[in-house]
C-alpha cells in the first residue's frame, strides 16, 4: 500500500519533489525504491531492524520493504548497543541494517550504504502488487518504562482517507520533525505520499539547526510534540520569526498545555493549529482544530471519523476499526472492556470540553490524594523563565509520595527569581497536595523522541 | 558540631514555614513540631522529611521514627556517627 502510494505519486507527478533537501523527485524515489526492495529481499530475513539516522535512504527502505513483504522495525538511533541487543532478544532475531560500525553478537549486521547501493541488482517489478503485504513494528517511546513493540499492517495504517489532493498552492512542505522510529514520523511520510507533497528531513536534531532548515528549505508545515514546540519556540531568534512561514502546525504525542497553544497562536497567527490524538497501539484516532486544549465533549456522543470515545473511571477509552495486530514482545494486550481499548490517558470533563490530565501510570498519590502531573506542569510553565517542566512523584515516608519537579530555565532567566516566582504561583494556583515540595533546576530535561522522559524517582 | 547541626535544622524548618507563608518564623529546639506548636501537618512533615534527606542523606521519618520536637530531629542525627551535614 505504501509502495503503491509512491508508485501512484511517481506516475501522476514524476517531476514533483518528494524530498526537497537532496533533492529527489517522485520518479527518482520510486526507481530507487524498486532497486532497494530487491536488496532488502536479498538479506534473506523476514524481519529487518534499522538502526540509522533519518534519511531519504531510510524512508525508501521502509517503502521498499512492503513490495517484498517484509516486517520492518526502526530502532531509536540513540539506543546503546546493549539496548539494541536487549530489543533483539525480546522481539526475535532479524537482519540489522545500520549506518555506523556496530557489532552485535549473533546478529546479521548490514551497512545501509551497501543495501541502497543498487547498481548490481535487478529492481523488483514496478507493477509489484503489495497491497496487503509487509508490516511495521513500532516501539512505544518507553518514557514511562520498557518500550513495547506494536505491529501494524501498512494497509490498516492507511485505512483513513487522505485529503483530496488540492491545487499547487495547497501543497505543503513537511518537516520530518519526528524521528522515523516514532509513529508520528511514519504518519508524516504517509501523509506526504498520500497527498503528493514534499518532505524535508533535518540533518540534525538541534533546535537552532531545525529552525534554519525550516527557513532555508521553505518548510511550511511541521508536526511535533509539545516538548518539541516548546523548545523550538524558545530558540527562535527575533530576526528569524518573520522568515518562518508556517501555515500548518500539528501537535501530538503528548497532551498539550494551554500556555503552549497560546504561545503558538501568538508566534504564528497565520498558521492552522491541529492537535492529533494517536497512540502507538491504535494509530491516529482523531484531531482537534479549534486551538483549545483537550477535545469537545460532543465527541463522546457520536463517532469521530473511524473511532468512538468514552470515559470510564476517568480514563479515555477508544473503540477503533484501526489498530495494531498485536504486541510482538510478549506484552499483554492493552486493557480493554469488550471492544473498547483503554488508552492509559486520564481525562476530566469540564463543561463542554474534555481535558487531558496525564498518563494513568503517572498519577502521583500524595497521602491518598491523586495529583495529575500535567496540571502541575501547566502551572509551572506559566511562570516566566521556565522553559520546560516535569512533575513527578517522589517516594516519601509520611505521605507515600510528594510532588517533585525538575525545571529547565530559559537561557536568560535568573534562578533565584524563578524559584521565588514558582513558589508564589504554586501557592496561589495549586492546592496543597499539588504543590511541588521539591524543586530542582536542571540544565536540560531528559527527552526521548522529543517527549519528556517521565519516569520519576519514586 | 551539635550547635551547627541544631542551627542547620532550625534553618530548614524556618524555610519550610516561610514557604507556607509564615513571614516571621521563629524556631527553637524545644518547639513541638505539629499542631499546638509550629503547626506542621502531614504534608509539611512530608516536606520536612524530603528536605532533611536532601541535606543529610537520611531522615528520621524514613528510619521509622516520628520526631515530636526540633530537638528530637537534632538528636536523631547526633546519635548517628556518620550523619554530619552533607555540605
Amino acid at each position: 500500500m505504501i509502495f503503491e502510494l509512491l508508485r501512484d505519486y511517481a506516475k501522476r507527478e514524476p517531476g514533483r519533489l518528494f524530498l526537497r533537501n537532496e533533492p529527489v523527485t517522485a520518479r527518482e524515489a520510486f526507481e530507487r525504491c524498486c532497486h532497494i526492495a530487491r536488496s532488502l529481499a536479498a538479506l534473506n530475513s523476514p524481519r529487518i531492524y534499522f538502526y540509522a539516522a533519518d534519511s531519504i535512504d531510510l524512508v525508501l527502505c521502509l517503502i521498499a520493504s512492503q513490495a517484498v513483504d517484509l516486517e520492518v522495525c526502526v530502532l531509536n538511533r540513540s539506543f546503546k548497543t546493549t539496548e539494541i541487543q536487549a530489543i533483539l532478544e525480546r522481539l526475535g532475531k532479524g537482519a540489522l541494517v545500520v549506518d555506523a560500525p556496530l557489532e552485535i553478537p549473533d546478529a546479521a549486521v548490514h551497512q545501509l550504504a551497501s543495501v541502497v547501493a543498487f547498481s548490481h541488482s535487478e529492481p523488483v517489478s514496478d507493477e509489484a502488487d503489495s497491497d496487503d503485504k509487509g508490516a511495521i513494528i513500532i516501539l512505544t517511546t518507553g518514557t514511562t518504562g520498557v518500550p513495547k513493540a506494536a505491529k501494524h499492517k501498512w494497509k490498516r495504517l492507511l485505512a483513513r482517507p487522505g485529503r483530496q489532493r488540492q491545487g499547487e498552492k495547497d501543497r505543503h512542505s513537511w518537516l520530518l520533525a519526528y524521528p522515523l522510529n516514532h509513529f508520528a514520523g511514519i504518519q508524516v511520510v504517509l501523509h506526504v505520499l498520500q497527498n503528493h507533497e514534499t518532505l524535508v528531513i533535518p540533518s540534525s536534531r538541534d533546535y537552532g539547526r531545525i529552525i534554519t532548515t525550516i527557513i532555508e528549505q521553505g518548510v511550511d508545515s511541521v508536526s511535533g510534540t509539545p516538548t518539541f514546540w516548546r523548545m523550538m519556540v524558545g530558540r527562535i531568534g527575533s530576526d528569524q520569526l518573520a522568515r518562518l512561514q508556517l501555515r500548518q502546525i500539528t501537535v501530538g504525542g503528548e497532551a498539550s498545555t494551554p500556555d503552549l497553544l497560546e504561545r503558538l497562536k501568538s508566534k504564528f497567527p497565520a498558521a492552522s493549529i491541529t492537535q492529533v490524538y494517536a497512540t502507538t497501539e491504535l494509530g491516529t484516532c482523531f484531531s482537534v482544530k479549534d486551538g483549545l486544549p483537550g477535545f469537545p465533549a460532543s465527541y463522546l456522543d457520536r463517532p469521530v471519523g473511524n473511532v468512538q470515545l468514552k470515559i470510564i473511571d476517568g480514563e479515555l477509552y477508544v473503540r477503533s476499526a484501526v489498530k495494531m495486530i498485536a504486541y510482538v514482545d510478549g506484552s499483554p494486550p492493552p486493557e480493554a472492556r469488550e471492544d473498547w481499548t483503554a488508552t492509559g490517558d486520564t481525562v476530566d470533563q469540564v463543561g463542554d470540553r474534555v481535558l487531558f490530565r496525564g498518563r494513568k501510570t503517572e498519577i502521583i498519590n500524595v497521602g491518598g490524594v491523586k495529583v495529575h502531573p500535567l496540571k502541575v506542569e501547566e502551572t509551572l510553565l506559566r511562570v516566566p523563565g521556565v522553559a520546560a517542566a516535569r512533575a513527578y512523584g517522589r517516594a516519601n515516608p509520611v505521605t507515600g509520595q510528594i510532588v517533585a519537579c525538575d525545571l529547565e530555565l530559559e537561557s536568560d532567566a535568573k534562578e533565584t527569581a524563578v524559584r521565588e516566582a514558582v513558589q508564589k504561583t504554586c501557592l496561589a494556583e495549586l492546592n496543597r497536595y499539588e504543590q511541588p515540595r521539591q524543586i530542582a533546576i536542571v540544565g536540560q530535561l531528559e527527552k526521548r523522541n522529543e517527549k519528556l522522559v517521565r519516569r520519576g524517582s519514586a | 558540631m551539635s550547635g551547627a547541626l541544631s542551627q542547620k535544622i532550625t534553618e530548614l524548618i524556618v524555610r519550610l514555614l516561610q514557604a507556607k507563608g509564615v513571614e516571621k518564623a521563629v524556631v527553637n529546639p524545644g518547639d513541638f513540631l505539629y499542631e499546638g506548636g509550629l503547626g506542621l501537618d502531614s504534608l509539611d512533615a512530608a516536606t520536612l522529611a524530603a528536605m532533611l534527606e536532601n541535606e543529610f542523606k537520611s531522615d528520621p521519618y524514613n528510619s521509622g521514627e516520628f520526631p515530636q520536637t526540633v530537638a528530637e530531629i537534632v538528636s536523631f542525627y547526633s546519635r548517628s556517627s556518620n550523619s554530619g551535614p552533607a555540605n
